[in-house]
């Protein structure tokens, strides 16, 4: 009996040993520290159809007191719009004439770039004069070809909770002055051009 | 011959010992434009002796088993980056460790994370436990 006890007793010290030692390669238990680290990155998913028409039926004259406003619109919020970026990531918007007839006539503040804040939620506009040109005879620009107004390009950045980034829509609108009796009759059309860098 | 068992199992004790060699983590940068993401790997290298076994634990902030993967979570400020370490829910309660070996996870970011840019970190503790105790 007194053989046994001293057999335990043996055994009891040892493991008092290794955990009392934990420096030491008997000790019972081993941690080390793992650091996560990353990098987001900046970038947008860009989902831009290759153009945008203003909506069908509309009509001008020159009696009319309020012009029809040709206006397109493209939806900022939802799953499919037309840019979506990490949050914070800087985007610079660019509004020019996309055809020569359009640029040379059509605005009268040449290009604009502006850089929406990071993070936050905010808007840009751009606007000036703009002229679209009688369809089929667009290599001249005599007034009795063109229909002048003025354009508005407004882009505007969301940021919904909920882990969705920075997304952006777009309203785009051309209003032809009141009291145009030169255009000759016809169809009329321009096009203004928006460049997105990010 | 109870001196001899006694001796015996001393010299068990002190060589019964499973040690972590050598971790190694790699991350890659994060883009949610990306499809797919990069992958970055764990690699966790452990000796032990021959009859040796222990359990290997990975804690972090936030850290949750998602089926067989284990979740982590990197952290900016309050913004959070999730992160999956693929087949490697046991880590959350201990993964049997049974011998010498090197145990390698991938890690990789679910897509469509548009969170805020910039560095993200999270602090984890990987422990190794002996079984012996």
């Amino acid at each position: 009996m007194k053989k046994a006890m001293m057999l335990f007793a043996a055994l009891t010290l040892c493991a008092a040993s290794a955990q009392n030692n934990p420096g030491g390669r008997s000790t019972g238990t081993a941690s080390t520290n793992l650091i996560f680290n990353t990098t987001v990155l900046p970038g947008c998913a860009v989902n831009l159809d290759s153009s945008y028409t203003s909506q069908e039926g509309a009509t001008y004259n020159g009696t009319d007191v309020n012009p029809e406003k040709l206006e397109i619109t493209v939806a900022g919020r939802g799953g499919n719009t037309m840019l979506r970026c990490q949050t914070g990531t800087g985007v610079n918007f660019r509004v020019s004439g996309g055809e020569s007839l359009d640029s040379i006539k059509g605005f009268d503040a040449g290009v604009m770039d502006y850089e929406i804040d990071n993070g936050g939620i905010g808007s840009v506009s751009f606007s000036g004069d703009m002229s679209l040109h009688r369809v089929l005879n667009g290599t001249s620009f005599d007034d009795n070809k063109r229909l002048d107004g003025k354009y508005s390009v407004k882009i505007k950045k969301f940021n919904i909770a909920g882990g969705n980034g920075d997304t952006y829509g777009m309203t785009a609108t051309f209003t032809p002055k009141a009291g145009e009796f030169e255009p000759m009759v016809g169809e009329y059309t321009g096009t203004l051009v928006l460049n997105v860098d990010y | 011959m109870r001196s001899l068992l006694i001796l015996a199992l001393l010299t068990g004790s002190a060589n019964a010992a499973c040690t972590v060699q050598q971790s190694t983590l790699t991350l890659p940068e994060y883009s949610a434009v990306d499809a797919p993401p990069a992958t970055g790997t764990l690699s966790i290298s452990i000796k032990c002796g021959a009859k040796d076994t222990a359990r290997l634990y990975l804690s972090g902030p936030g850290q949750q088993i998602s089926g067989p993967d284990l979740k982590l979570q990197l952290r900016q400020g309050n913004a959070t980056l999730s992160l999956v370490a693929l087949s490697a829910a046991s880590l959350q309660n201990g993964l049997l460790i049974n011998g010498t070996q090197t145990l390698t996870f991938t890690l990789q970011f679910p897509q469509g994370q548009w969170v805020p840019v910039g560095a993200y970190t999270a602090a984890t503790t990987l422990t190794l436990v002996r079984n012996d105790y």
